[in-house]
This record gives C-alpha cells, sequence and structure tokens, in this order.
C-alpha cells in the first residue's frame, strides 16, 4: 500500500492507496509553516481512518511546493561559496541578472584555474590551485559558508576537475553540501552556473526539510522508502532529492497533472488547477507530464534544468478583487484563508472565489456558506471578473493544444467546482472527475522512477551507436538498482546534439527511461 | 545624429539583435552578461552615425566560430581588446571607431564591449544587416574594403591575417585556426577610412536594434507591438514588414550538415490564417518560406516569433507545439543588389530557386 502526501501553498492532503490503484481513505489539513506539522496531522489521519497498520505501507510518496516557496520568500537559504574553474578568470558576474534577495546569498566567489585541455587531458605538473583551495577551506568557517557550489567550464564534457574540487573540500568538510555543475545541466555556462547556484542555496532548506520528514515518519512508525516527485513527474530517494533540489522545484505542478491523468483515466489531456493562489494549465500525453524544452527561467534567471511546461496564471480562488476606475480588478494578493476572510463565509474580502458564489451559488456544498455576505457584491461586477477569468483559462488551454484533434480538459484543485460547467458549451469535452480535491496527492502515488544521462562524449574510436548502447545500458542498471520492475523499463527519449568546430568528433547524448517501481 | 547607449539600454540592444539576427547569429546571452558586468552605472558609449564619420579609422569586430563553445567556455572579457591594440600594432594606427561586423546575435554587443574598454565612439550601422554565416558575406567585401589585415584572438592565443588575396581566402584561414583552437575566436579586421566606411556600410543598423528592442520589451498587446515593429522597419532602409502567417509550429527536422545548422518545419495556421501551411526552411538562419511555391527567401528577413509576446526564436529554439508567428521583412536594397545576391541569394544557402525580391505590401506573390 502507498501512502500519497501532498503539501500545497493552503492544503497539506494525504492519501492511502492499494496497490492496485483503489483509495482508502484520504485527509486534508491546512498547511502549517514548518509544513511538517500538517504532515504528520494529515498523514497520521488517512492512516487512521484506512484503519491500516502503518507497516503495510510499502512507500510514502511526496510533493511539495516547499522548495519552490522558499525562493520566493527567501527563508533558510545556504550561504554559498562559488567555486568557477576557468582557462582564464572571466571580467563576467556570477548571478547577473539575478533578484538581489537571491543574490546576497552567494557570499564568496573563487578563480580557480582549469587544468586540463578542452579534451580533458590533464597536466599533473601544474597544481597552481593549491593556495587558492586553502584559502576556501579556511574560509569556510570564517565566513560561515553553508553551501558550495562548483562550476568548470566544459564539465559536461569531462567532470573530473569539478570531482577533484569536491573530494578535497569533503576530506575537510564531509557534512558540507557540495553541488557539481555537470550534475545539474549540460553546455552554456551562464544558465548552468546559474542552475548550480540555485541548487547549492537550497541545499539547507531541503535538508532541514527532509530530515524532519524522516523523523516524522520515523514517528509514525513507517519504515519503507520515502520517494519526492521531481521537475519531470518521476520519483527521486531522499537522499537524492536532498543532492538536488533544484530538481524538485515542480513536484507540485507534476503530480497534479499525473494526478488528474490517473483520475480521468486518461493518458493525454489538458489539466487545469484551481488552487487558492494560482491556476496552473498543463499537460500530459502518454502519461507524460511535458517538460520544458531548451532553457528556461525560474524568476527570469535563465536555467538549463527542465521544469514542467505550464502556463501560470497569477491568481487563484483566494485573490483579492477590487474596483478601480469602475473596472473589476483581480489583485495580486491572496486571502489567507477564505473560509475566514471571504464575504461568502461571512468575512469582509471580496476574493476570487465570492465573485463566483454569487452567481453560482450551488458550486461548493458548503453548509456555513452564507448568501447575505455575497449582497453587498454587484452581479455585474462578478460577472465582468468570471468573463475574465474564463478567457484567460480558455486561452492558455487553446495553446496547449494539438494541432490534430482537442484533448479533452480536466479541472481539480480545490477551485474547480467554480469552473465545472462553465469554462466551455457542451460541445467540448470538459471532465471534472471524483477526487479533484486530493488530485496531486493521488498523482504522487503513481509517479514512475526515472534515470537520465545528458553527458558529451568523445567519439575516439567507438561508434555513436556504441556510445548510445552503453548509456542505455547504463540507464537500465540505474532503474533496476532503485527498485524498478525489468519488464516496466522503456526508453522514452534519446536526442543526439552534435557539435561544430572542434577537432575530433563529439556528441551531446540525452537519454532518458523510465520504469515503474516494483 | 550621434547618441549615447547606457549599461539599462544592453537588454534592449539584445532583444534587438535577436530578432534581427533572424534565426542565427549566435545566442546573446554571455556577451549580454559581460556588458553587465564591466559596465557601471554611469558609463556611456558614444554612437556615431552616418554624417558624423570622416578621418578616423574604423575597423569591425565580432567573434566568430561555434557559439555553443563561446557560451560554454566563456570569455575572459578581455580578447575583444586584446585583439584590437594587437590589429593597431600591425596597422600602425589607431583605430578611431568601431563597427559590427553583422547586426544581429551575439556579434551585434561585441564592439560594445571593446568600446567600452578603450573608450571608443562605436559607428550605428554594420556589414550585413542582419545575420549571415559567413565572414565575407559583408557589403563592406563588396565596397572592396578587405576583410585582411585581419586578428584573431583566444583565451591564450592569436594569429594576425595579413595581405590575403580576397576575403574568402582569409575567411577560410581564420576557419582553420578557429577549429584548431578551441573553436572560437574574436577577430578585428575589415578596417578603413570613416569617409570609405560611410559608404559601404548598411546605415542605421544599431538604432534599428535599440528601436525594434524597446518595441519587444514594451507591456502591452502582441497586436499593437506588431503594429509598433512595422512602423519602425518602415521608417528605416527596410522595406515593410508582412505578417505570413499565425500558427502552431509540427513536424521539426533538425540536423548538422558541414558545421551549419539544418532543417525545415511546418507551421499550420490558426484563426485567421485556419486553412493555411507553410514550410520554414533553415540554415545557420531562417533562409525561406514556401506554400509549395516560395512566398520568401534570404536576404530578405524571415522572422520566427513567439505569437504571444512577439520575443524572437532562433532556430535551435523552434519546437513542435510553440505557437509562433512568421513576419517577413524586405532587405535593404544593397543586399538586394546583382553582386550582393551572389554572396547572400538563395543560392549561396544551397536553395535551388531564384531570388524573388518579397514585395511587403499586402498580398505577395510566389515562385518556384
Amino acid at each position: 500500500m502507498k501512502l500519497g502526501i501532498d503539501v500545497g501553498g493552503t492544503n497539506t492532503d494525504a492519501v492511502v492507496i492499494t496497490n492496485d490503484g483503489k483509495l482508502l481513505s484520504w485527509s486534508k489539513h491546512l498547511t502549517t509553516k514548518d509544513i511538517i506539522t500538517g504532515i504528520k496531522l494529515a498523514a497520521n489521519e488517512a492512516l487512521q481512518e484506512a484503519n491500516i497498520p502503518p507497516e503495510k505501507i510499502e512507500g510514502v510518496f511526496l510533493g511539495t511546493t516547499h522548495v519552490l516557496n522558499a525562493l520566493y520568500y527567501p527563508n533558510n537559504l545556504a550561504k554559498t561559496a562559488l567555486i568557477r574553474m576557468t582557462k582564464i578568470p572571466s571580467l563576467i558576474g556570477p548571478a547577473i541578472q539575478w533578484p538581489s534577495n537571491l543574490k546576497k546569498y552567494i557570499g564568496k566567489v573563487y578563480d580557480f584555474k582549469s587544468l586540463c585541455d578542452y579534451k580533458g587531458n590533464k597536466d599533473d605538473s601544474l597544481n597552481p590551485n593549491s593556495g587558492q583551495i586553502n584559502k576556501l577551506l579556511s574560509d569556510i568557517e570564517k565566513y560561515s559558508i553553508e553551501s558550495i557550489c562548483i562550476v568548470g567550464a566544459y564539465s559536461p564534457l569531462y567532470e573530473t576537475e569539478e570531482r577533484e574540487i569536491r573530494k578535497i573540500i569533503k576530506e575537510h568538510y564531509p557534512e558540507i553540501p557540495v553541488t557539481m555543475s555537470h550534475e545539474i545541466g549540460s553546455t552554456g555556462f551562464i544558465e548552468r552556473e546559474n542552475a548550480a547556484l540555485l541548487n547549492a542555496i537550497l541545499s539547507k532548506v531541503i535538508r532541514q526539510a527532509m530530515t524532519d520528514l524522516s523523523k516524522i515518519f520515523k514517528n509514525l512508525s513507517l519504515n519503507c522508502p520515502y520517494w519526492l516527485t521531481q521537475n519531470d513527474g518521476s520519483l527521486m530517494e531522499i537522499h537524492e532529492a536532498s543532492e538536488y533540489p533544484i530538481l524538485t522545484i515542480g513536484s507540485g505542478v507534476s503530480n497534479s497533472i499525473r494526478g488528474a491523468s490517473i483520475l480521468s483515466g486518461l493518458k493525454s489531456c489538458i489539466v487545469v488547477d484551481a488552487g487558492g493562489s494560482t491556476i496552473d494549465i498543463g499537460k500530459i500525453i502518454n502519461g507524460q507530464p511535458e517538460v520544458s524544452v531548451g532553457s528556461s527561467s525560474i524568476f527570469d534567471i535563465q536555467v538549463n534544468v527542465r521544469v514542467p511546461q505550464i502556463h501560470s496564471l497569477p491568481y487563484g480562488g483566494g485573490s483579492l478583487i477590487t474596483i478601480e476606475n469602475e473596472l473589476a480588478e483581480i489583485k495580486e494578493t491572496i486571502a489567507n484563508d477564505i473560509e475566514q476572510q471571504g464575504m461568502a463565509w461571512g468575512g469582509h474580502t471580496w476574493t476570487l472565489t465570492d465573485s463566483f458564489l454569487k452567481l453560482f451559488p450551488d458550486s461548493f456544498q458548503d453548509e456555513t456558506l452564507q448568501q447575505k455576505g455575497l449582497d453587498l457584491l454587484s452581479k455585474e461586477d462578478c460577472r465582468k471578473v468570471i468573463q475574465m477569468v474564463t478567457k484567460n483559462i480558455k486561452e492558455s488551454i487553446s495553446r496547449l493544444q494539438p494541432s490534430v484533434e482537442d484533448l479533452p480538459v480536466i479541472l481539480v484543485g480545490g477551485g474547480s467546482p467554480l469552473l465545472a460547467n462553465r469554462l466551455f458549451g457542451r460541445y467540448k469535452k470538459v471532465l471534472h472527475p471524483a477526487g479533484y480535491h486530493i488530485c496531486n496527492a493521488v498523482g504522487a502515488c503513481f509517479a514512475p522512477l526515472s534515470a537520465e544521462i545528458d553527458k558529451v562524449f568523445w567519439l575516439n574510436g567507438i561508434t555513436k551507436q556504441e556510445v548510445i548502447d552503453r548509456a542505455k545500458e547504463q540507464l537500465f542498471q540505474q532503474l533496476l538498482q532503485k527498485g524498478a520492475k525489468k519488464e516496466s523499463i522503456e526508453l522514452v527519449s534519446l536526442e543526439e546534439f552534435p557539435f561544430d568546430y572542434l577537432e575530433g568528433e563529439v556528441l551531446r547524448v540525452r537519454v532518458k527511461a523510465l520504469g515503474e517501481l516494483a | 545624429m550621434s547618441w549615447q547607449i547606457r549599461k539599462n539600454d544592453i537588454p534592449i540592444l539584445a532583444l534587438g539583435a535577436k530578432l534581427l539576427s533572424c534565426g542565427g547569429g549566435g545566442d546573446t546571452k554571455t556577451a549580454e552578461s559581460l556588458l553587465m558586468s564591466i559596465m557601471r552605472e554611469d558609463d556611456v558609449i558614444a554612437v556615431k552615425s552616418i554624417t558624423d564619420l570622416g578621418d578616423e579609422w574604423v575597423a569591425a569586430a565580432g567573434i566568430m566560430g561555434s557559439i555553443v563553445l563561446f557560451n560554454e567556455d566563456i570569455p575572459s572579457g578581455r580578447e575583444g581588446i586584446r585583439a584590437l591594440r594587437l590589429y593597431e600594432s600591425v596597422i600602425s594606427k589607431n583605430v578611431g571607431a568601431l563597427i559590427s561586423i553583422e547586426m544581429g546575435g551575439v556579434n551585434s554587443l561585441i564592439p560594445l564591449v571593446i568600446a567600452i574598454q578603450a573608450n571608443l565612439p562605436v559607428i550605428d550601422g554594420d556589414g550585413m544587416g542582419r545575420a549571415f554565416p559567413e565572414l565575407f558575406m559583408t557589403a563592406f567585401h563588396l565596397s572592396e574594403i578587405p576583410l585582411s589585415p585581419m586578428v584573431l584572438q583566444t583565451h591564450d592565443t592569436n594569429r594576425v591575417i595579413y595581405d590575403a588575396e580576397n576575403a574568402h581566402y582569409t575567411a577560410e584561414m581564420a576557419k582553420v585556426f578557429t577549429v584548431k583552437n578551441r573553436g572560437h575566436a574574436h577577430l578585428v579586421g575589415y578596417g578603413a577610412k570613416g569617409q570609405k566606411m560611410k559608404t559601404s556600410m548598411i546605415p542605421g543598423t544599431l538604432n534599428l536594434i535599440f528601436r525594434l528592442g524597446n518595441v519587444l520589451k514594451s507591456e502591452t498587446s502582441a497586436g499593437v507591438k506588431m503594429d509598433h515593429m512595422i512602423h519602425v522597419f518602415e521608417n528605416s532602409i527596410y522595406g515593410k514588414p508582412q505578417q505570413i502567417i499565425s500558427g502552431v509550429v509540427t513536424e521539426v527536422r533538425r540536423w548538422f550538415e558541414k558545421g551549419s545548422l539544418v532543417g525545415k518545419f511546418i507551421v499550420e495556421g490558426r484563426s485567421a490564417f485556419s486553412d493555411q501551411r507553410i514550410e520554414i526552411e533553415f540554415k545557420n538562419e531562417f533562409i525561406s518560406i514556401k506554400n509549395g511555391q516560395y512566398i520568401c527567401t534570404a536576404p530578405d528577413l524571415i522572422l520566427v516569433l513567439n505569437e504571444e509576446n512577439l520575443i524572437p526564436y532562433n532556430v535551435s529554439e523552434v519546437q513542435s507545439g510553440l505557437f509562433i508567428t512568421i513576419v517577413a521583412v524586405p532587405a535593404p536594397n544593397i543586399l538586394r543588389t546583382k553582386d550582393m545576391l551572389e554572396l547572400v541569394g538563395p543560392n549561396s544557402y544551397g536553395l535551388a530557386c531564384s531570388y524573388k525580391p518579397f514585395q511587403g505590401d499586402s498580398g505577395y506573390e510566389t515562385w518556384n
């Protein structure tokens, strides 16, 4: 049996699901500031309601926006030292486009000299970095450095230099998190450095969360493996997640997309997740949530890691509405708890949800609703708000629709009852599946295992096919090790990127395989 | 009319440079980051326009080689000025102003880096008026400004190519040097007096990318941006742009052929264009628009834009499923002369068709 948990901005949900996919129980709690208390309450309740002993749970599957939120509202981020390894130090500064509230976490920058030629052959007679390394080692304590990020030019072609530096640091400081850029992204120094730096400054918040989680699960006598979903919707073990937090920032969204596919039974569909603070629109094709291609951006910082491909509208059910110059406007601010503050519940703030409830009071089956509070609102204003919201959602949906045939649209999330039956006329296929309110937690339970190689290879006396075959074999072994069913393993993508202007044949290969958890 | 470039202008210029690159020209990210790193808030780069040119010696600057490697093996940031100093010692003259070889992509920005470091003005103009793949595909070459003497500079080595017979040969030698030395190099060459440069260059292009960048950055709808973009081109030496199609990208095919990124994709029209299907071919840049027959080819400009915000895509960014708008812009007349078309016309890209100037009024003719 599986325990699925989703920590959202507003609610923390837990579900217990049998191995053949039957929902045994679910629970919902307000997300707590420490996230941990909410998880504990929700998990405990779901287990009790299912009435099964904890030892029957074979895996815990978690999705969370916690890591992304740590960047949104900078919190518990690590003071990071950056080591750059280049032929000659560059005048290009690190983190050029970063917002200052994140940039300030880059505490120290060191320029090391790369000793390899571009084919990765190293001149061992030189050791010009030893003085620099000693300085770094002494600075770690002096400046309270909490995390280290190593970025070497050409490291996607050869990783030995990044590894050597890491080894030396770990000999002196075995506990300090060290991010190596070749493990985070591929070619493109600036984007890879950005991604690696974000990963490094997130190492504190993720470690804290993972340690706390382990404690809670022990308390609950859950002695099974714990998994976190990553940006592409597949699973990572908790110790992996601690090393690569940047790969988990999209876990909430990818769970919602997969959950909608599971709840509706459709392998390919468009998903509208109406939450409290955002409305996210994404797509899943043949059971795989779509991820961005090429470079993407996180808070306008360009990175070369893949993130879920979604259109995110900057408002949700809890967004506040004001009238300005006789026009209804949706503000960026969010009510903390609409059931306290919303007018439909007797509160004093006008939310997006109130606007829908004014016109469609039956959307929510909630006895605490008071139609009286809504009397203060004008029907006309509310209609304008609804028109704008549905227009924006429809536009986002049409952008994701493939050219040949329209995909069905699945509505999920706490705010989805407001949209059901009024997004489109009857002629379009729109589903509002049961379980829409616990969609993310369900989605987490069905995520596959994945392994990916994105590396640059020199074709020294071997053929391209041999390089690809070796990469594939490596992936299969990795998946078996993680516990995948052998017969379920399949190659899902293979891309080649040749290089020009280099002596000798070079090939960048990106291969990805998926497998089901046995 | 002279004007000045400030630090705040750099992201605007980078975006305009990407638009004019027609999908090629090399990603501007690294050069943009370098400029943002070395410029102080109060730094200014003086821009000389065509009427300001006189006796000063003008040299063209840029980079060549693989942009993938340039963006990985980041420059120290001093290669350009070292190339300039070496060039000056070779010709025994001081350079008085810098000009871009190619106003499209990374090479729109490289002269600005050197200008800041050497405290030199830059010239509002360039050799290509867009991006082209070869060093000799310039209006400078057409006006018999020799590419050599040319200086090549990498992280740790350099090379001077003296008095080569012609630009093709110089470009070939430069390529050999680049392949042997980590795949990319800064260069300074195409030197001439201001008076000569004045009649050889494609004028006003630096100002053009600045105006285009401002349009793209503005917070307004795609429709309004399109009107503004058309207006900017109409008030330049380029012709009136025409929207060819808006729709979704399907069937992208891309491969490498002798060092060039080559391929094609299909655009299936949506809304107003819903019954149309267009094929775009590319080779380093977008080179042709077809609906069975040719609608537009290089050197006329083919722009592939994000339908929502008109931000341009380059050839490696186009992916299946993207919503795009295709715009064709008539090239400046200087690129459409018989001699220039031999360098940059459809045949130079391997297209088996003749060149017909894209008219850019309403409607267009097609040919085989």
